[in-house]
This record gives C-alpha cells, sequence and structure tokens, in this order.
C-alpha cells in the first residue's frame, strides 16, 4: 500500500512538473532575432584550460580564431595544466608557425585543476568581457558576437553571464548518442529556466563579465564542478545569467560507459556539494522564483531519487525473487497462459499505474520534440532514444547514489 | 504558471481517479455478474442433486461431474478477484464483500463434494484445500506454483483456496475444524494435512490418479 501511495505522489509530481515546463514553453518568447548591432564591439579574453588535450587543442583554436569578430578585439590565453602529453608544444608550435601575437600560452607548474588554470587567466585578462572555452569545443562562427549582444540588451545591465546551447561532437556509439538526446534536453531546459529567470548553470563555453567575477574572488578552486558554482555564486550576488539562442558549440562527450558514469558521478557530487554552499538559496524569497522554486524542486528532485532506489529496489526484489521461486518450481510451466480478450485486457489493465505514466510520456515527448525543435536537430526515434527515455534514467538514479555516498564518506574531489 | 501547472495537474489527477473509479465500478460487475453465475450454478446443482436423491435416479458421472466443474471455475473467479483487487483504486469494501461471497461458495462447493462422495462414492476426483495468508507470503506463493503444477498434471483435482485470516464466522469455524495455525496448509482429499510449504512430490502420493 505504501509503494502504491507513493507512485501515485511520485506521479503527481511529474505530471505537475511536465505540466510547468509545457507551460513555460509555450508562453516564452523566442530570442532568436538578431536585431541588435553593436558599433563598437568590446575586448574580449578568451580562456582556454588545457590538460592533455594534443588531440583537440588545434581545432578549437581555429575555430575560436575564425570567430565572426574583429582579430584585435580578441585574446586568447591557453592555460597549460601541467599536462603529461605534447599539448604544451602542440600549441607552442601552432602559435610559432601562425605568428599569431594574440595568442598567450602559459604552463603551470603544478597541477591546479581546471578552476586554477581559468583563475591563471582571469588575473592577466585583459578583455571587459570573459569566454571560458572548453579545449574540445567547437562553436559556430557568429557565437562570439550573438554572445556578446545579449549583454547589451534592454534590461540586461544586470546580466553577469551568457550560456550558449551545446550540442555534441562526437556521435559515434549509443553512449554518445545517447548523450546527444541528453544535451538536446539540457539546452531545452536551460532555455526554460532562462524563460522564468532561473538560470542558474554556466557551462563549457560562457561568457562573463570580467570584473564582475574578478570582484567576486574568481573560481572556487578544488570545486568539482566550477561553472555551477561560478553560476551560482553570481545569482547569489544579485546577477542573472541568461542563454544565447543565436548559435551554439559542439563539445565531446565520454565514449565508454566507465568515462560517463564517472564524469556524471562527479557533477551530480558537485550539484550536492554547491547545494549545500549555497543552502541559503533555499524559500529563500530574496532570489526570486529561483530561491523560492527552482533550486528546492531541484533538492526535493534529489531526494525523491534517493527515496526511489530504495523503494523500487526493494520492489524489484521482491518481484524478482518471487518470480525465481516461480521458474523453479513451474519450470517451463511458467510459459502457460492462455491471451486474454480485449474485455480482459482492459479490466486487468492497472490505472494507477497507466494513467499517470501515459500523461508524463505524452508531455514528455511533446517537450522532447520541442528541444529537438529548439536546437534545430532532427528528432527520431532509434535504439539510443529508447535507452535515453527508459534505461538511462535508472543509471542516472544509480550515479546519483554513487555520488551521494562519495559525498557522505568525503571522498576525495578529483578529477 | 505554477498555480496553472498546479491546478490542470489536479484535474488531470482528478479525471484520471474518476476513469479508474469506473474502471473499478465495470470490474466489481463483472466479477459480481461471475459470482452471481456460480450461485445459481450451485443453486442448480443442489436442486438436481436432491431431485436424484428423491426419485432415486442418481447418476454419480455426471453428478461428480458437476460438482468438478463448479471447483473449477471457482478457481478461476478466484484469481480474477485477486487481479482486480490488486488493482483496484476504490470500491475496497465491495471486494471484501465480493472476497467473502467467494470463500462462501468454496465453502459450500466443498460441502456439497463431501456430500457426493457419500451418495457416490467411487469417486476418482481429487480436491484441496489450501490456507495461505496476505502477509509475508512468498510461502503461500510458492505453495501456489506447487498447486497451479498439480491442476495441470492431475486434470481430476480442484484447489480450494482460503485466505486463513479473513474475518467471516464460516470461514473462521472451517479454519478451526481443520485447526489451521500457520500458512500454508493444505488438506488433501478431506483428511491429509500438510503444514507448512509442502513439496510437489508428498502432495501426489495422496492424489488419486
Amino acid at each position: 500500500m505504501i509503494f502504491e501511495i507513493y507512485i501515485w505522489v511520485l506521479s503527481f509530481i511529474s505530471v505537475f512538473v511536465a505540466l510547468l515546463w509545457v507551460i513555460v514553453n509555450y508562453t516564452s518568447k523566442n530570442y532568436k532575432i538578431d536585431n541588435i548591432k553593436l558599433k563598437d564591439l568590446p575586448f574580449v579574453t578568451v580562456a582556454v584550460p588545457v590538460w592533455n588535450e594534443e588531440d583537440t587543442i588545434i581545432p578549437t583554436l581555429n575555430s575560436i580564431l575564425h570567430q565572426n569578430y574583429p582579430k584585435d578585439k580578441i585574446e586568447i590565453i591557453v592555460v597549460d595544466d601541467k599536462s603529461s602529453d605534447s599539448t604544451f608544444d602542440v600549441v607552442k608550435k601552432f602559435i610559432k608557425n601562425g605568428n599569431y601575437s594574440n595568442i598567450n600560452l602559459i604552463r603551470h607548474k603544478l597541477n591546479l585543476g581546471k578552476a586554477g588554470a581559468l583563475n591563471t587567466a582571469l588575473k592577466i585578462a585583459r578583455g571587459g568581457f570573459f569566454w571560458v572555452y572548453d579545449a574540445d569545443s567547437i562553436s559556430s562562427r557568429n557565437l562570439l558576437k550573438n554572445m556578446i549582444t545579449r549583454f547589451f540588451e534592454q534590461g540586461n545591465s544586470d546580466v553577469a553571464a551568457v550560456v550558449a546551447i551545446t550540442l555534441i561532437k562526437n556521435k559515434g556509439n549509443w553512449i554518445a548518442k545517447m548523450q546527444r538526446l541528453e544535451y538536446i534536453m539540457a539546452a531545452f531546459v536551460r532555455k526554460l529556466l532562462g524563460s522564468v529567470d532561473t538560470l542558474h548553470i554556466t557551462n563549457a563555453l560562457s561568457l562573463f563579465r570580467t570584473k564582475v567575477i574578478r570582484n567576486l574572488g574568481g573560481y572556487d578552486t578544488g570545486n568539482l564542478t566550477e561553472d555551477l558554482e561560478i553560476a551560482l555564486k553570481l545569482r547569489y550576488n544579485g546577477y542573472r545569467i541568461v542563454m544565447c539562442e543565436n548559435g551554439n558549440f559542439h563539445t565531446n562527450v565520454p565514449e565508454t560507459m566507465r568515462k560517463m558514469w564517472m564524469q556524471r558521478v562527479r557533477w551530480f557530487r558537485g550539484f550536492i556539494h554547491n547545494n549545500i554552499k549555497y543552502r541559503k538559496f533555499i524559500f529563500n524569497k530574496n532570489f526570486g522564483l529561483l530561491g523560492l522554486f527552482q533550486i528546492p524542486i531541484e533538492v526535493f528532485f534529489l531526494l525523491i531519487v534517493f527515496i526511489s532506489v530504495i523503494v523500487f529496489s526493494y520492489h524489484f526484489l521482491d518481484i524478482l525473487i518471487d518470480f525465481i521461486f516461480e521458474i523453479y518450481i513451474k519450470r517451463f510451466g511458467i510459459f502457460d497462459f492462455t491471451y486474454p480478450g480485449i474485455q480482459q485486457l482492459i479490466l486487468n489493465t492497472n490505472f494507477k499505474l497507466l494513467f499517470p505514466s501515459t500523461v508524463v510520456l505524452i508531455l514528455g515527448l511533446y517537450l522532447y520534440l520541442s528541444a529537438h525543435d529548439y536546437v534545430g536537430e532532427k528528432w527520431r526515434f532509434y535504439i539510443p532514444s529508447l535507452l535515453y527515455l527508459f534505461v538511462y534514467p535508472i543509471f542516472r538514479s544509480m550515479q546519483w547514489v554513487h555520488a551521494l555516498v562519495l559525498e557522505l564518506f568525503r571522498a576525495e574531489r578529483k578529477w | 504558471m505554477l498555480f496553472t501547472a498546479l491546478l490542470l495537474a489536479l484535474v488531470i489527477f482528478v479525471a484520471g481517479l474518476y476513469a479508474g473509479f469506473l474502471l473499478d465500478s465495470y470490474r466489481i460487475g463483472n466479477a459480481d455478474n461471475s459470482l452471481l453465475n456460480k450461485q445459481l450454478d450451485v443453486d442448480s446443482f443442489v436442486i438436481e442433486k436432491d431431485f436424484f436423491e428423491t426419485f432415486g435416479a442418481k447418476d454419480c458421472s455426471l453428478l461428480l461431474n458437476r460438482v468438478q466443474a463448479l471447483g473449477g471455475d471457482l478457481a478461476d473467479i478466484g484469481n480474477t478477484l485477486a487481479r482486480y483487487d490488486a488493482k483496484s483504486i476504490s470500491h475496497g469494501d465491495y471486494y471484501e464483500v465480493l472476497k467473502r461471497k467467494y470463500f462462501l461458495f468454496e465453502i459450500k462447493t466443498y460441502t456439497l463434494k463431501r456430500q457426493m462422495i457419500d451418495i457416490c462414492p467411487d469417486d476418482e476426483s481429487n480436491i484441496i484445500l489450501f490456507f495461505y495468508n496476505v502477509e509475508n507470503n512468498q510461502y503461500s506463493l510458492n505453495q501456489g506454483y506447487v498447486l497451479d503444477n498439480i491442476v495441470k498434471k492431475y486434470k481430476n483435482t480442484v484447489v480450494l483456496s482460503f485466505d486463513k485470516d479473513f474475518n467471516d464466522t464460516a470461514l473462521r469455524s472451517f479454519v478451526s475444524y481443520y485447526n489451521v495455525t500457520t500458512a500454508p496448509t493444505i488438506v488433501v482429499n478431506f483428511h491429509k494435512k500438510f503444514e507448512g510449504y509442502t513439496p510437489e512430490y508428498l502432495i501426489t502420493q495422496n492424489l488419486k490418479e
């Protein structure tokens, strides 16, 4: 009975949240209008933290250099965080061969992590805007200009960061394909968060006001998700974050289960750690909808995940044990059953589960299609879609539990 | 927006509840109808038995087959009731009434079968009573699988299942008559009682081929 009630509560929450997103999507305005022409584009510092990126760094630098942006308004700072491969030499040779005077290469004597590398770049940055650019990313040509434009839109003087739509570069195997869907949905969710002014995350390609992040002390070294931390720090200090919906960038995602698992566990540990660090957001009306709804519901969902893992594991184990006994006792007799007629099929339907599941599935599909439409990607139903919709959530729940256990036992925070 | 979403979610849930409620009523009607038919079958059988006894024109084969068929149909109704009950949204009390009706029919069928043995002693069929409980019931479930196997192999066997803790005076008397204290407990052909989980071979040793 407790399980049944739990399923009902869970279904109600799922229907509510799915409906909320549908309404937000329906009522939100589209920012894909390039109607602001800046006469004088500001100077931008592009910070590229690198660690063992010898294979990906050159296309990344080329992507920055090919931005449709005045060359004299960009400086690139590549910070090599004590790579053990030839990244440093590869970049050095690239600068020398291309005679790029606007690329500054710095080498750390110690590995300080991504946040440390970004702080190094931040210290010497000359630009009024600080573009964090992951070393395995390729952006569309007008992205920087479009991102900058958002800072100068009317009413955006309190915007301290602009984030871009992230899509994936490598689409080789099913693990990457599954993440492709995840990134599409994530971009869409960020758009929705942006429409109700609750966006509180930055990503691999985010543009900041240099002065603001410098005044706030820069990046938190040792933080597993420095991009989330800086975003929460900005929001905590009254700044806003907005999406740039014109253009996107492509980044690499892990192609093995192990690497993906470790990456997600790191992200989730970062989520837990940073939400504890910025717990004053929760139910704080000073932060508007972000404090009163968005962050509390994220924390609440985290609790739901943990409870669900326990409840469903117990229930699944119960069914599994019974099934094993049934097979053991009945042997092949387990396959002896008669097909029910239509009337029996309807009468045997478990409405308690079917009805909310169907509603959530329909709303989910609508959001799934809208997300594809939003990022301009073709949607199709293939095996990775099914895995993403029905199998991945199970893995994701286990990754959350793994992250929580590591945080509870204060396991070492390392990349 | 929050309020609209909440309101819509509530509307959807109320609609879902209502649809579930309608389906539940339909299920109740369906199960009730089956039990009503069963009551008519039992009445018909009793009239037929009385007729044969009164006029001395007994046809043992026919009567035994009919009482056996009554037991078999009851097992199907029992399974259906259990499935519906597990899926019910409302009508918990109705299901209790239906279950009560069902157990009473089973006792009635069992009694009729016993009476038939006196009239037709050459009966070649088997009847098994199966007392289960709902709480912590893995042993009862396993016993149910064993009995499913037996019914498949021995076509002349009928199993009548009872929730040993169900609150009904007749059922309590029945449970007390067989001194059932644990679940599962089974009684084979009126006399042989097994307590706890009983493997298939032990039961089949006591069955008529």
